[in-house]
């Protein structure tokens, strides 16, 4: 039973890794392409670090807690990752798909009244 | 005490990671942890603004957070399944755009946990925070995959995440 659960989660984490990276080839433009690799890889990378900790401490019986840091940092770090990209991307004005809606976000910026009070 | 370790919790966290990381409570790991729990919270201290610290009421606090946390493993999931089926479907349907989200929580942890939380979870990615002048109301510039109902979006974000975080760092 215990297998059962450890190859689901494999397969589960394996498939969404691969469609984090798929998304990379697949997107059209930077922005959209940035989020594959937050999304998918971080759910797919958690369920390989469950599955690595469920055999690794019910299966071989040697309490491991290692892959739940690696978890954790992944956590903190990929959101990270994401948000120095993608200002880096708007900085140096890298291009963007025409149907990007609110590409002029900088001008809704610079009317206070209308951001007040919503 | 107080001069000693400067920074209780910031030490018995690197502690905790600290023997986490050799996975192992053996003496020369304790010992080599201790000193180190000492020593980097010392040598950053400078770094910190002493002004943040957050006082008081620490249990509702970790209770608000737990709870904050367990939601947000549940969205993280929601969200991937969400993420896998835009990406599998054509590009032509997607409808990127950008979003600009005013924000009532000030605190600067608690925009970086908001700014984290929206990476993750619901097909966006945070952008950037305007002005960087803390000082004045301040807004999340976000990059949303398949934007349906702009409104709607920032009005779930807000109540969903950006309310318990405002209980939890005010």
């Amino acid at each position: 039973m215990l297998e059962y659960v450890i190859s689901g989660l494999l397969i589960i984490g394996a498939f969404f890794v691969l469609l984090g990276s798929f998304a990379l080839v697949k997107l059209p433009d930077f922005y959209t392409r940035l989020h594959g690799p937050t999304k998918a890889t971080t759910l797919g990378l958690g369920s390989l670090v469950l599955a690595s900790v469920l055999y690794f401490t019910l299966s071989l019986e040697q309490a491991n807690a290692q892959p739940l840091l690696i978890a954790v940092f992944l956590f903190i770090s990929a959101p990270i990752s994401a948000h120095m990209l993608i200002k880096v991307a708007l900085h140096q004005k890298l291009p963007m798909t025409e149907k990007t809606a609110n590409q002029n976000w900088q001008q809704q910026l610079k009317k206070p009244t209308n951001t007040d009070n919503s | 005490m107080q001069r000693l370790f400067p920074a209780p919790f910031r030490s018995l966290l690197l502690l905790l990671v600290w023997l986490l990381l050799n996975n192992s409570f053996a003496p020369i790991y304790l010992v080599t942890g201790i000193v180190l729990a000492w020593f980097i919270p010392w040598l950053t201290l400078a770094f910190h603004d002493q002004s943040l610290r957050l006082n008081g009421q620490l249990v509702k606090r970790l209770s608000l957070g737990g709870r904050y946390l367990l939601v947000l493993v549940w969205d993280i999931v929601v969200a991937n399944i969400q993420v896998v089926v835009r990406v599998l479907g054509s590009n032509k349907s997607l409808r990127p755009g950008f979003i600009v989200m005013p924000l009532e929580i000030q605190d600067p942890l608690g925009i970086t946990v908001l700014a984290g939380t929206i990476c993750l979870t619901p097909g966006t990615v945070s952008a950037d925070v305007y002005p960087h002048n803390s000082k004045q109301p301040q807004f999340l510039l976000l990059h949303v995959l398949d934007m349906t109902n702009e409104a709607e979006l920032v009005a779930e974000l807000k109540q969903r995440y950006e309310q318990p975080l405002l209980e939890i760092f005010q």
